[in-house]
């Protein structure tokens, strides 16, 4: 077996009665980017703490390329981080902050200059280089806390939420360079964030935690496709996922999923799924088939609300007590819309036992 | 009209500064003046002043030896006193600055004796420091050191001084140092373990350089503190002995009230005035550079 960039081994951190973190196992291949996606409080933040070396752990152990972490300190570790309010020396200029690091690892002087302004430039910041942090914008400030991670050319880098304290649109930008400069150096990256959109677009793999243990290891798209239980589905949805009590009935060969909202054809369902008859079905709002009758008579839900978010229409419909919130392309979309009916077939069903656990995942026929 | 409202609110903050501009002029700055003035006639009876003198008040102070004497020995105790009462309050607060259990009782007991009056620091002191069985002496005996004459000698007494200064000034200093070490970034200090840097090179690299507003506030309090040093030198020497520890503040108590010599004190006033703020400039501009 290949030892693995950066393996955790039941790795477990409380704070008195309280536990952060609950006997983890995860692996991040070399030159992975890998990220830990969870709601705030879930322990990501203290697991990449405890990885740099800040934070001790409790119980197990965290291996970077086979070397035990516990016994080195986080001076020793060969580890670069990036922090959510960049962390830069606001004492030291550009070029200072990122020659910091590279002078403490005793390099020649010449050879520090020019890995510094090699880097500067690959991250565009070349001209910034005898300004001092205050004098930079956030998206520089944050290149900066890049260069001076990478020019160290460290085994691993951490992140923690480096895009938070951006505005929305140097958020999208610098998103985009850190994917480009990870897929042109290939260093494995561990990236913490609560952001889904993050993680789906950064991460090669991602693991979802939520109160302290792994919900969920996989691509992006395969947690996105068949998310392992409520949680990760209810997580990874936006705004949010619509949920209803549901009842399965067999019938030769097919199966159907009743709802409040409509009944969704099971074409071909698996035999291991038994004979659950309630269940949880979780539909994502951009998941759903629907259609705007004009007809009164047709079954429908009314109307509630219409948010505009640009090419996309969120619509909140109800019928007695049943909420769905669907998200329809705008221009799909009739003027002044008052009733909304499910359509059943095409729709991406995702089934939970009652207690959230992911039974099976499938597009209505 | 509009233009006069626009002039009543152009007017408004100085209308505001005014009351404490008036108490400042009563109470400071025209006593500056009124000591010029002084320092440049010669003593009258009671509140007035005698003929105009002019700058003899000063030719006297600058030819007399023992001027350019206290002159050294204040710069001694202040250049002594500041910079190692500074240094042991950084220490303290480095070392109280992490998750101690009674940490807040650590604090109060090394702010004690800034809280203490200068009185019963003084009383304490000379009971400590007395040559005929006082603790100090006591202690260096049980370790083998013959008894030293602390404050009645020439050669020890102003180190004495100093001494006792740093111990009751260290803990204010402490309690500064531990805020602005409380409110530096942890973050920033995280990136540089990261990156390297041991404990030392932390401090020197980052550390430090972070606490310069922190150092600067103390400098200069201390700065002004030490140089008008009088409470001390009233209560546990008067100078003595033989103006061992005599300071200029209070040299010019004691030619203006014990000598009667009240020109003289006020140009030793005015001199001493100027030497603050040329100092306090240097100060100043060395750290805003």
């Amino acid at each position: 077996m290949i030892e693995p960039a950066l393996r955790f081994a039941g790795v477990g951190k409380s704070y008195g009665e309280a536990r952060i973190l609950d006997d983890l196992h995860l692996e991040v291949a070399e030159g992975e980017f890998f990220v830990l996606l969870g709601p705030s409080g879930c322990g990501k933040t203290t697991l990449l703490r405890m990885t740099a070396g800040l934070q001790t752990l409790d119980r197990g152990e965290i291996y970077l390329r086979g070397t035990a972490l516990s016994p080195v300190p986080p001076e020793g570790r060969n580890i670069a981080m990036v922090f959510q309010d960049y962390a830069l020396y606001p004492h030291m200029t550009v070029y200072q902050n990122m020659a910091f690091g590279l002078r403490r690892h005793a390099r020649r002087r010449a050879e520090t200059d020019a890995q510094v302004r090699k880097t500067a430039a690959l991250l565009g910041i070349g001209a910034l280089l005898e300004r001092r942090p205050h004098q930079l914008s956030g998206g520089q400030q944050q290149r900066v806390a890049l260069g001076r991670a990478i020019v160290r050319d460290p085994a691993l880098y951490l992140m923690d939420e480096p895009l938070s304290n951006l505005d929305a649109q140097v958020r999208a930008t610098v998103r985009t360079e850190i994917k480009e400069l990870q897929r042109r150096l290939r260093v494995t990256t561990l990236y913490v964030t609560h952001d889904q959109v993050e993680a789906m677009t950064l991460a090669d793999r991602m693991a979802v935690l939520n109160e302290g243990r792994v919900q969920q290891i996989g691509r992006p798209i395969d947690v996105y496709r068949a998310p392992a239980n409520e949680f990760v589905a209810q997580f990874l949805a936006s705004p949010k996922l619509n949920v209803f009590d549901g009842t399965l009935e067999r019938a030769a060969g097919t199966a159907s999923v009743r709802t409040a909202i409509g009944t969704f054809a099971f074409p071909n369902p698996p035999s291991s799924l038994g004979e659950p008859t309630a269940l949880r079905v979780g539909l994502r709002p951009e998941e759903i088939k629907v259609s705007f009758p004009i007809d009164e008579s047709e079954p429908h839900l009314s109307v509630r609300l219409i948010e505009p978010l640009g090419s996309q229409v969120l619509v909140i419909a109800e019928r007695d007590g049943t909420q769905v919130t669907v998200s329809v392309a705008a221009d799909a979309l009739p003027a002044e819309p008052r009733r909304l009916r499910v359509v059943p077939a095409g729709c991406a069903v995702h089934l939970f036992d009652r207690g959230g656990l992911a039974l099976a995942h499938f597009i209505s026929a | 009209m509009r233009l006069q409202s626009d002039r009543l609110a152009a007017a408004r903050p100085y209308l505001y500064l005014t009351p404490t501009l008036l108490v400042l002029a009563t109470f400071t700055y025209l006593p500056i003046a009124r000591l010029a003035e002084m320092s440049l006639h010669a003593p009258g009876t009671g509140a007035s002043l005698g003929p105009w003198i002019g700058l003899s008040a000063y030719q006297k102070l600058f030819s007399n030896p023992l001027f350019w004497r206290i002159l050294g020995q204040t710069f001694a105790y202040v250049f002594a006193s500041v910079p190692i009462a500074m240094a042991l309050g950084l220490g303290l607060a480095l070392l109280l600055d992490q998750p101690l259990r009674g940490l807040g009782l650590l604090r109060a007991l090394y702010y004690a004796p800034v809280v203490m009056p200068t009185v019963a620091v003084a009383a304490l002191a000379l009971w400590m420091f007395n040559p005929n069985g006082g603790l100090v002496d006591y202690l260096l005996h049980l370790v083998g050191i013959a008894p030293i004459p602390w404050l009645v000698d020439t050669t020890w007494a102003l180190p004495t001084l100093i001494v006792i200064a740093v111990w009751k000034n260290v803990g204010y200093y402490m309690v500064i140092y531990l805020a602005g070490l409380q409110a530096l970034p942890q973050a920033v200090l995280d990136a540089a373990r990261l990156d390297g840097a041991r404990p030392l090179v932390r401090f020197f690299t980052i550390t430090l350089p972070l606490l310069r507003p922190t150092t600067f506030f103390i400098g200069v309090v201390a700065l002004i503190g030490s140089f008008q040093v009088f409470d001390f030198v009233n209560l546990m020497t008067q100078g003595g002995p033989s103006n061992a520890t005599n300071v200029l503040v209070y040299f010019a108590y004691q030619n203006g009230f014990a000598y009667m010599q009240l020109g003289l004190a006020a140009a030793l006033s005015l001199v001493m005035f100027a030497l603050v703020l040329a100092i306090l400039g240097l100060v100043a501009w060395t750290f805003n550079r």
